[in-house]
């Protein structure tokens, strides 16, 4: 028993220096945010001599970082909730038919894993559509390219549901769109959350997508702002430091409130069939 | 007669959405430039491309960067894959769990991927510079005979990037696996107390076959996500030192900054090919052992 | 209970959702002729905050590469709006990623109105006569001081440049050093290579390069300017090689420039740490006195007095054997906007160059970024007397001559993508000046073969 304690001290201390480690690039860069520009440059851990938070104030105002969230938060939003529906709907019915056409789709849409962005082929496209430079060109590729992942993921933890559910459900008088959005989704909120953080999360941080094909600068995420603080010939190292930290801090803050469901919602991909 | 009330239960235009979506967006560019690789498609010509056979196929893979990209590529995959398999893996036993402790440092290990990779860019380019923070580090405590030019040479260059790749998503990897482990029943292991089993012996003969699905799943995500690697390349190094560390994504992207839309095509192309047959063996691999068990 | 929260939940989310792309839709299919609209409507609502505003509300939308955004220009572009309601709305891009965009949005048609680049270096990367806007009937045409630098082939003028010239380029060197170690300007190779040396033995790096790939070709663009040694001498390499007459290879003096760069690092003049310490690391090592000299343009002492107030430098003319025609190099080329051809905004972006070539504007620009205004009454800031010295002197005997890249135009979007990395990667790898130039001449068939230049 005794043998056991010392073990996992031991086994936290690790754990605790890991976790230091893991952070220290987080740790460098908000205290780089608040260090004057000669303490910034120096990219090291030491403390700050002084705290200017006013480097944020500064970046605010002068980096159209709210224009930027604004810009940010449109199109996450509205990605991540059509992702999620679109795949949520396309990844029950894919897994629960169990015929050919059901198969066939699964495959289809999985073997969009395996692409890349086709940056000049989507460029000519989009033109061909006469959507270049609008928002709904960029959310249409965001939702394109996680309807594999998202699809795959609702397939596989609807396997671990009884097909006896929709059954009782459908006696019960539930149209399919009723079976699926009030009996099936409320059982799928773990994968659902768990999809909504990994969706949000890689279209706030993409940031070629939005370059290439968003046009106007009006129309450019904060993922994009911070441009306005490199140049050849002055970088000023604490103001990118703020803003990288403005960028990310959205997302690190839904993930703290949502982190508690990814647990339970990756359990899709154990059960996985 | 059950497929019939499946499909009146299931029915197909639910999907509608999505198929349009995907196929307009991501299915269709990629058909554009399957058969686009196969012209002279060039920026200068962006609407009058020109047939020209399998020229564009033949000129890359006589392009010795070409050929070294595949190289990197696989490397980076298959490195990455183990190091976020096993830290993965390592993580998740650690931190099963649950308590407020192991909560937090679950949250920590995660953090990493919920940046974006402009930012791993600044930051580790800026951490492994010569006078960075980590050979400062190094030669604090005495080992300035290791602390090196760290992005400055092939070999420590890919190791870097391969290395912050597994800082990136092991945390993805740890929550994944712990799903997993919660997902086997507490009976298994009662009664493999009760026989007196080691705990090694319990984590061999219990854990690791139930946990063959997870892998499953970690595995695919992992090596067709790792074969596709841009970000993570382009902000580090560049392809750098010289085209030492330049991946298949990164050529795809320079022959494309040519204007060469053509040749950039059919990279990708075989990139995509490369994922496509690289995932079926491994699928195929790993669901044989999942009937097997 | 639960279920019916999530319910009302889900639905909302799918309303808004919907709701919002659908109107993304609505305003995405009709940006371009749009556009206007929304300004005008625009304009109204500010006509009606502020009576006394009596110009129509104009947005012009540019593209701007991230190195390009000085303060001076923000301050330009901040005095449009408050003085002519024109809003530049800039899409601010960054360097390495440029080209790519530019390119590709010239070409499908979508081109910003304003197109930041180097002049005349934008008439190598894009067909001018195509996509550019004509500007030779200009009014400020005529005051340009230096009008070649924006004269295309074709006598046209397509570009407003901001500088006559780049500047002076040779050794940028810190001055002090060079007093505290009685070391006087060489002029000479063999004493180059002495004084180099009695700085490593003083503990000081002599030569410094950063890992930027856009900086070691500097010595080579430079270099190969000077030994052609005239501009009539360059245009003739150039002409041959972008017509496949002769090969890089078949100049010797082309791959001596190269060799020489390349000795540099035999004989260990260079810090260690070139493939990965950054331009601004490198500025601060040179303005600090650890390290000597750097090889760039006058352009360089205005950066470093800026961010360093108390460092001493300038900058002399590089004495390498082969200079054998004593030239001097000056960039002739100068930052600038282009204006698309198919704005719809064209009148307005005149109107804005017709504006910004008065001092009123212009003064702003040369603030704290000194140089030599493309407009005689231009206030260029203070220049380095040894540089303005230099030049003058140089001028005087006509030996200036451009730098190769210059001359080289036609295959400058192979610079950064291909030679620059070549540049970078040869000294580790023990490669040649000559098989360096070989294998570059390679990407430079294929280059010009996919753009279907005659004689590759």
């Amino acid at each position: 028993m005794k043998k056991c304690k010392v073990s996992s001290v031991i086994k936290y201390i690790i754990l605790l220096i890991l976790a230091f480690v893991y952070l220290v690039p987080v740790i460098m860069m908000l205290l780089g945010s608040v260090k004057d520009p000669a303490q910034a440059l120096q990219f090291d851990l030491s403390w700050p001599k002084a705290f200017h938070f006013e480097n944020y104030q500064y970046v605010i105002e002068n980096g159209n970082i709210l224009r930027g969230y604004l810009n940010s938060a449109t199109i996450t939003f509205s990605a991540t909730a059509l992702t999620i529906i679109f795949g949520a709907f396309a990844g029950i019915i894919i897994s629960r038919r169990s015929d050919k056409t059901g198969t066939a789709l699964y495959y289809y849409f999985i073997f969009g894993l395996t692409m890349t962005l086709q940056t000049a082929s989507t460029f000519a496209l989009l033109k061909v559509l006469n959507l270049y430079g609008s928002r709904f060109a960029v959310i249409s590729i965001y939702i394109g390219m996680r309807m594999p992942f998202t699809i795959m993921s609702f397939s596989s933890f609807i396997k671990g549901i009884p097909r006896e559910i929709d059954e009782a459900a459908m006696i019960d008088g539930c149209k399919p769109f009723g079976m699926i959005t009030q009996v099936l989704m409320p059982i799928l909120k773990p994968i659902t959350v768990a999809n909504i953080v990994i969706t949000a999360i890689s279209c706030w941080n993409d940031f070629m997508i939005p370059l290439f094909y968003l046009g106007s600068g009006k129309k450019w995420t904060v993922t994009l702002a911070v441009y306005n603080f490199f140049g050849m010939f002055s970088r000023n190292w604490n103001y990118v430091f703020a803003v990288l930290t403005l960028t990310v801090l959205p997302i690190v803050i839904m993930f703290l409130f949502l982190q508690k469901y990814i647990v339970s919602g990756m359990t899709a991909g154990a059960i996985k069939g | 007669m059950h497929s019939k009330s499946d499909k009146k239960r299931y029915p197909i235009y639910f999907v509608i959405p999505a198929f349009i979506f995907y196929s307009i967006f991501i299915i269709l560019p990629f058909g554009i430039s399957f058969i686009m690789s196969f012209t002279d498609w060039n920026i200068e010509r962006m609407y009058i491309p020109i047939f020209r056979g399998f020229d564009n196929y033949i000129a890359i893979f006589r392009n010795s960067v070409f050929i070294r990209s595949i190289f990197n590529t696989l490397l980076f995959a298959v490195a990455t894959t183990i190091l976020k398999t096993l830290f993965g893996l390592l993580l998740a036993l650690a931190l099963v769990k649950v308590s407020r402790l192991n909560n937090i440092l679950r949250t920590i290990y995660y953090i990493p991927c919920a940046l974006s990779p402009m930012i791993i860019g600044v930051i580790f380019t800026s951490i492994l510079a010569n006078d960075g923070l980590l050979n400062n580090v190094l030669s604090t405590l005495g080992f300035s005979a290791v602390a090196v030019n760290w992005l400055a040479s092939y070999g420590t260059a890919m190791s870097s990037v391969i290395l912050i790749e597994g800082w990136m998503w092991s945390g993805f990897n740890m929550f994944i696996f712990i799903a997993g482990i919660q997902a086997i029943s507490k009976d298994y292991y009662e009664s493999a107390d009760i026989e007196g089993a080691p705990a090694w012996a319990q984590f061999k003969s219990i854990t690791m076959p139930l946990l063959i699905p997870s892998f499953t799943i970690i595995i695919t995500l992992n090596i067709t996500g790792s074969l596709k690697v841009f970000d993570l390349i382009y902000v580090l190094t560049k392809g750098g030192p010289g085209f030492d560390t330049q991946v298949l994504s990164t050529f795809v992207y320079k022959a494309f900054g040519l204007g060469l839309l053509g040749q950039s095509s059919a990279a990708s192309i075989v990139l995509s090919a490369l994922v496509v047959c690289i995932s079926f063996v491994l699928n195929r691999y790993l669901t044989k052992r999942e009937v097997e068990l | 209970m639960n279920s019916k929260m999530l319910k009302k939940v889900f639905t909302v989310v799918c309303i808004i959702s919907l709701v919002g792309s659908l109107a993304g839709c609505g305003k995405a299919t009709k940006t371009t002729t749009d556009t206007e609209k929304t300004s005008s409507t625009e304009a109204k609502s500010t006509v009606e905050d502020s009576s006394s505003e009596t110009k129509k509300e104009v947005t012009v939308t540019a593209l701007l590469q991230q190195s390009r955004n000085y303060p001076g220009l923000q301050k330009m572009i901040d005095k449009l709006k408050a003085d002519e309601n024109i809003i530049v709305d800039l899409q601010i891009v960054p360097d390495d990623q440029y080209n790519n965009l530019l390119q590709m949005q010239i070409n499908s048609g979508e081109a910003p109105d304003l197109i930041d680049y180097n002049l005349p270096a934008i008439y190598g990367l894009i067909d001018p006569e195509t996509y550019l806007a004509d500007l030779s009937d200009e009014a400020w045409v005529e005051n340009l001081v230096n009008p070649s630098i924006v004269t295309h082939k074709d006598g046209k003028v397509y570009g407003f440049p901001f500088q006559a010239s780049s500047g002076v380029s040779g050794i940028v060197y810190n001055k002090q050093v060079f007093e505290d170690n009685d070391i006087a300007i060489p002029t000479t190779e063999e004493e180059f290579n002495a004084v180099c040396d009695t700085l490593l033995a003083k503990g000081i790096t002599p030569l410094l390069l950063p890992s930027d790939n856009w900086v070691p070709q500097i010595w080579m663009s430079i270099g190969e300017g000077l030994a052609a040694g005239s501009v009539e001498k360059a245009r003739e390499i150039a002409d041959a090689l972008l017509t496949h007459k002769k090969e890089f290879t078949d100049y010797p003096e082309l791959i001596k420039v190269v060799d020489t760069y390349l000795g540099m690092f035999d004989k260990g003049y260079f810090n260690q740490d070139y493939l990965t310490v950054s331009y601004d690391a490198c500025l601060e090592r040179l303005a600090k006195g650890e390290g000597a000299m750097l090889f760039g343009s006058a352009g360089i002492l205005s950066a470093v007095e800026g961010a360093f107030p108390d460092a001493k430098v300038s900058l002399f003319n590089p004495p390498f054997d082969y200079n054998t025609n004593d030239a001097l190099v000056s960039g002739l080329f100068s930052i600038g906007f282009c204006a698309s051809k198919n704005s719809p905004k064209l009148d307005t972006v005149k109107r804005i160059f017709d504006l910004w070539s008065t001092p009123e504007y212009m003064n702003m620009w040369f603030e704290g970024n000194a140089g030599f205004p493309s407009f005689p009454d231009v206030d260029g800031g203070d220049m380095n007397d040894d540089v303005v010295a230099l030049y003058n002197e140089y001028s005087a005997e006509g030996k200036i001559v451009g730098e190769m890249n210059n001359y080289l135009n036609d295959i400058q979007p192979l610079y950064k993508t291909t030679l620059w990395v070549y540049y970078l990667d040869a000294p580790s790898k023990g490669i040649t000046g000559e098989e360096l130039l070989a294998t570059f001449q390679k990407d430079v068939n294929e280059y010009m073969k996919e753009k279907q230049v005659e004689g590759f």
